[in-house]
């Protein structure tokens, strides 16, 4: 059996608002393995989008170790989380957060700035991506020209084109018509099981859900782990 | 009065920005009374002129070295019609031990200066006792302070004629403007060190009414036309004005970059309080809800940008005033123009800043409050 | 280059009100900069540049200014046998006696009062002032003037040559127009020397202009002088000194000028600092995401500061385009008369100007939007 890709211990995380401690994730547990597809269910304020953003060191754990693509992210100094971030982790947002000013195309680009790779290999990762959320045609529209189903599959572009390990999904179908979001959640599983992507992706849409291969539930902080 | 603290604490809602305004508006005012100090420093002087009506009469060939204006053409000019007063004058130039500034040096008679010369008091001695005494001599405060003289001192100047003249200080005069910059001698005295008694520099003529002048000044040059010495004269104001004309092109830069400053603050103003109305259009929507009135907001939410604009406008403007009221600074020249600090200004100052928070409130707030209130508060507009 | 170039240009077209508030709020400042500059700088260089390297100006000691002093005739006969005095072709010293008077005139059916500066020289003085040029016209016989270019300027009107000009007591043909390339002669009046005496009553010589071998001999020529038992009333001075002691008032221009463009760069500064905040907080999310993406803060910072530095550079640009306006304008300024040229050294200054308002205008909000939390960032709506 091959290491978990992802490996929490103990993971405690608080806010102080104004010295009042908010305790919003205790104690959690969880190995996720690698090609999984996890969907991460709970009511709002249950602490979902907390725990994606510490598993993807936008955020820093109160106590517990955290160990992502066999690196203790507590480890990873400051200064080189941005970079582990870009290298490792692909993120989609409940809200696309595309940047207006940018193309289809220039938004998918943004994140292989930061790498190495010359312009025409950029190029060739940008239109891939593209080509496999079915964005070819628009690369050259800006978010405000597209469909709210559009951009959200432009993110996923975004997402996927530094080929990082582990792809986080926050509320992806949050804002998005029946019909888009069926069409961005079977995005998602073609992702997981052609492209063999390991995803997190934290709902509280029952329809989501389904295409979850393992489900584990939030609930006011603690993990409730097993099948629904 | 309840309002202060909800005004208070909407004010440092956003502390940054309501300093940044702060700021801007201190800046733009300071530059505004600095600028506009200076210019009215140098407008007083066509104040003076404009309410004395005061011609110079000199000969042809006169300048500042030249004193051959016979004393004697006196009693004829008097006689013109509407002449009120007349009195001869001395003026020159002279240095004191190694100072490289010339000193105005003025021969004067006494007896009614004061109707010239915008001369408000003088302390030490009175104009009588001063007359008495030959080579008395009267120093303007501004002179004394500079070069730190005292009541009694004698002083001897030094001319470019190689001629010494001595005199000792038995008063201080206060004056406007220049007249403190000024020493002044008895004109016999001064006479008999130069060496041109009967003769002065030129004569100072006060008519009843500006519209005569003309008049009096070609009967006074048709009087001597043909004598060996002809004489013409010009009013103070077109004297005063040709100093002026030095730097006029400073006046109008000044002009210009004082209102330039003020419009481009006002538009940054105008936008920071734009900005900071547009975020609340969800709470001026509650606030209807609640019950409040449409004029109530709107005071409420001028008040405001009011009170950030005029605190900012006033330090600014204090500030230039009081550099200008306590420290003494002048435009260098042979003939320096000394600046005063004006209190107008800054009132002037505090209206602006008041027209530009309401100016720059008005309109953004008129917006919000025009909202139906189910609408605010979804924040659609 | 880690943030594309393109994201920060369309941000900046995305508010095209704020970037256009602040592009012409610091091309103003930098337009009024270059002008006041090259304004200062030209006029210093008039006074500046009026002197020579190898010419030396004897005046009275007693004044320092020859404008006040007069020497005797007599001492011209000593000075002509110094060592030292460079000979024309003719085997004749160099040697310029000159009459000096600055004096008012009226002028005009307005009653203008201009002030006018006259030199009475001999032939011999085009030689000790090779720099100056007619331009149109021919040297003056006696009876004649000519006139420097900027005269017209203080007169307000062309003169044509053959038209009169009343300055002393005589009327003047006015023969030619010269220039000497922008020193203060051009602001003069120059007429024979003789009949300067008899025009305005003057006896004795302001100054006396020579010219040495060469300008390694100043110092002995100087002391020389200002150790001459026969000439006890007689100052010695290198002309360039001469003229730099004068440039006192052009100093106060560039100081003011200094303080004027503090202040207004100030005041863009914070102007620019707030529109750069308010333009963070609209786009929080949209940096936030960078933020997750991988960028790291320093790439925000250098982003932002190099926005701030695009639109300050526009702002310089236009601002250097709008001052060229004044370039070649002819005035008069304390009585220096002058053109404003634009050095490339001022250009440039005003460029630098711009890019230091730019810079620290970006600067603390840039930290500031570094200082983030990206979790808060990504959450605002």
């Amino acid at each position: 059996m091959a290491e978990p890709l992802v490996s929490i211990k103990h993971l405690y995380k608080s806010f102080y608002r104004d010295k009042i401690e908010i305790k919003v994730l205790k104690n959690i547990n969880l190995e996720v393995n690698s090609g999984e597809f996890v969907g991460l269910i709970g009511p709002s304020g249950s602490g979902k989008t907390t725990l994606l953003n510490i598993i993807s060191a936008i955020d820093t754990t109160t106590s517990g170790s955290i160990v992502v693509g066999g690196m203790e992210i507590n480890t990873i100094k400051e200064k080189e989380l941005g970079s582990w971030r870009n290298r490792n982790i692909g993120f989609i947002f409940q809200l696309y957060n595309l940047i207006p000013v940018l193309t289809a195309y220039e938004n998918v680009e943004l994140p292989l700035f930061l790498t190495n790779l010359s312009s025409k290999e950029r190029r060739e990762h940008v239109e891939t991506a593209l080509r496999v959320v079915g964005l070819e045609d628009r690369m050259d529209h800006y978010p405000r020209q597209l469909s709210g189903g559009e951009e959200q599959r432009v993110a996923i572009a975004r997402a996927f084109v530094t080929d990082p390990k582990i792809i986080l999904a926050d509320e992806p179908t949050g804002d998005l018509d029946y019909q888009s979001a069926k069409e961005i959640l079977h995005l998602m599983k073609t992702l997981n099981e052609k492209f063999n992507k390991t995803l997190i992706m934290v709902t509280h849409d029952p329809e989501a859900e389904k295409y979850a291969s393992r489900r584990l539930r939030l609930l006011k902080g603690e993990l409730i782990d097993g099948q629904l | 009065m309840k309002y202060v603290r909800l005004i208070y604490k909407n004010i440092l809602r956003n502390k940054r920005r309501t300093f940044l305004v702060f700021v801007s508006l201190s800046f733009a005012l300071f530059l505004f009374v600095f600028l506009f100090t200076v210019l009215a420093s140098m407008n007083m002087y066509f104040d003076i002129a404009k309410e004395r009506h005061i011609i110079y009469a000199y000969s042809t060939k006169f300048d500042i070295k030249h004193h051959d204006f016979p004393q004697s053409y006196i009693p004829k000019i008097k006689e013109i019609p509407h002449v009120r007063d007349i009195t001869p004058c001395i003026q020159m130039l002279n240095y004191f031990e190694k100072s490289t500034k010339v000193i105005n040096t003025w021969g004067i008679d006494p007896e009614n200066i004061e109707k010239f010369f915008e001369i408000t008091r003088i302390v030490g001695t009175t104009w009588s006792k001063f007359a008495q005494e030959r080579t008395a001599g009267l120093v303007g405060k501004k002179l004394m302070e500079e070069y730190g003289w005292k009541i009694g001192d004698t002083i001897i100047l030094k001319s470019g004629l190689w001629v010494e003249i001595p005199f000792t200080i038995r008063g201080i005069v206060h004056g406007q403007g220049n007249m403190c910059n000024f020493v002044y001698l008895n004109l016999p005295y001064l006479q008999d060190l130069i060496g041109c008694q009967g003769r002065v520099s030129f004569v100072l003529i006060i008519t009843d009414d500006s519209s005569f002048v003309p008049e009096i000044s070609s009967k006074a040059e048709a009087l001597f036309r043909n004598y060996p010495v002809e004489i013409t004269s010009i009013t103070q104001k077109s004297f005063l004005e040709s100093i002026v004309n030095r730097i006029k092109v400073i006046l109008i830069a000044f002009r210009l970059i004082g209102w330039i400053a003020i419009i481009s603050t006002f538009l940054l103003v105008a936008n920071c309080i734009a900005l900071s109305i547009r975020e609340r259009t969800i709470e001026i929507g509650v606030m209807r809800v609640l019950g409040f009135s449409r004029i109530k907001i709107l005071a409420l939410v001028l008040s405001e940008s009011i009170m950030v604009a005029l605190a900012g406008g006033m330090v600014g403007a204090l500030l230039a005033y009081l550099l200008f009221a306590v420290h003494h600074i002048e435009i260098p020249a042979t003939v320096p123009l000394v600046i005063n600090s004006d209190i107008y200004l800054v009132f002037y100052a505090l209206f602006i800043s008041i027209l530009i928070g309401f100016l720059g409130g008005i309109f953004p707030v008129i917006n919000s409050v025009r909202m139906k209130p189910s609408d605010a508060i979804r924040n659609i507009g | 280059m880690a943030i594309p170039l393109k994201y920060n240009i369309r941000s900046l077209l995305n508010r095209r009100i704020s970037t256009a508030l602040i592009v012409l709020g610091i091309s103003l400042v930098v337009m009024i900069f270059i002008s006041m500059m090259a304004m200062a700088q030209s006029m210093r260089r008039a006074i500046v540049q009026t002197g020579c390297e190898d010419n030396v100006i004897i005046k009275n000691k007693s004044t320092c200014s020859y404008e006040y002093g007069l020497l005797p005739e007599g001492i011209l006969n000593i000075v002509k046998y110094l060592p030292g005095i460079k000979k024309n072709s003719q085997g004749i010293p160099l040697v310029s006696p000159e009459l000096y008077n600055r004096k008012f005139i009226k002028f005009g059916t307005e009653e203008k009062v201009i002030w006018i500066r006259i030199r009475g020289i001999t032939p011999l003085a085009y030689e000790v002032y090779p720099q100056v040029k007619m331009i149109s016209g021919r040297k003056p016989m006696r009876g004649e003037i000519i006139i420097g270019k900027e005269v017209p300027v203080k007169f307000g009107k062309e003169f044509l040559l053959g038209e009169t000009i009343r300055v002393g007591r005589q009327e003047h043909t006015i023969a030619g127009i010269f220039e000497s390339g922008g020193s203060i002669y051009e602001g003069e009046i120059w007429m024979d020397r003789e009949d300067m005496k008899l025009d305005f009553d003057m006896k004795g010589i302001s100054l006396i202009t020579v010219k040495l071998e060469s300008s390694s001999l100043k110092d002995s020529f100087i002391q020389g002088v200002n150790h001459n038992p026969r000439l006890p009333m007689a100052d010695a001075i290198s002309e360039i000194e001469y003229y730099a002691s004068l440039a006192g008032t052009s100093t106060f221009v560039l100081v003011m000028c200094m303080i004027i463009t503090v202040l207004m760069s100030l005041g863009a500064i914070f102007g620019g600092m707030n529109i750069m905040y308010m333009t963070i907080a609209a786009r929080i999310r949209e940096l936030g995401t960078l933020r997750a993406l991988g960028y790291k803060p320093f790439h925000i910072l250098t982003s932002l500061i190099i926005e701030s530095l695009i639109i300050a550079l526009c702002g310089g640009i236009i601002g250097s385009i709008l001052s060229i306006g004044v370039n070649g304008y002819s005035l008069e300024l304390f009585e220096v008369a002058f053109s404003i040229t634009i050095t490339p050294a001022v250009m440039l200054s005003g460029l630098i100007v711009s890019l230091f308002i730019g810079f620290l205008g970006g600067l603390l909000p840039g930290r500031s939007a570094t200082r983030m939390n990206i979790v808060e960032a990504l959450r605002h709506v």
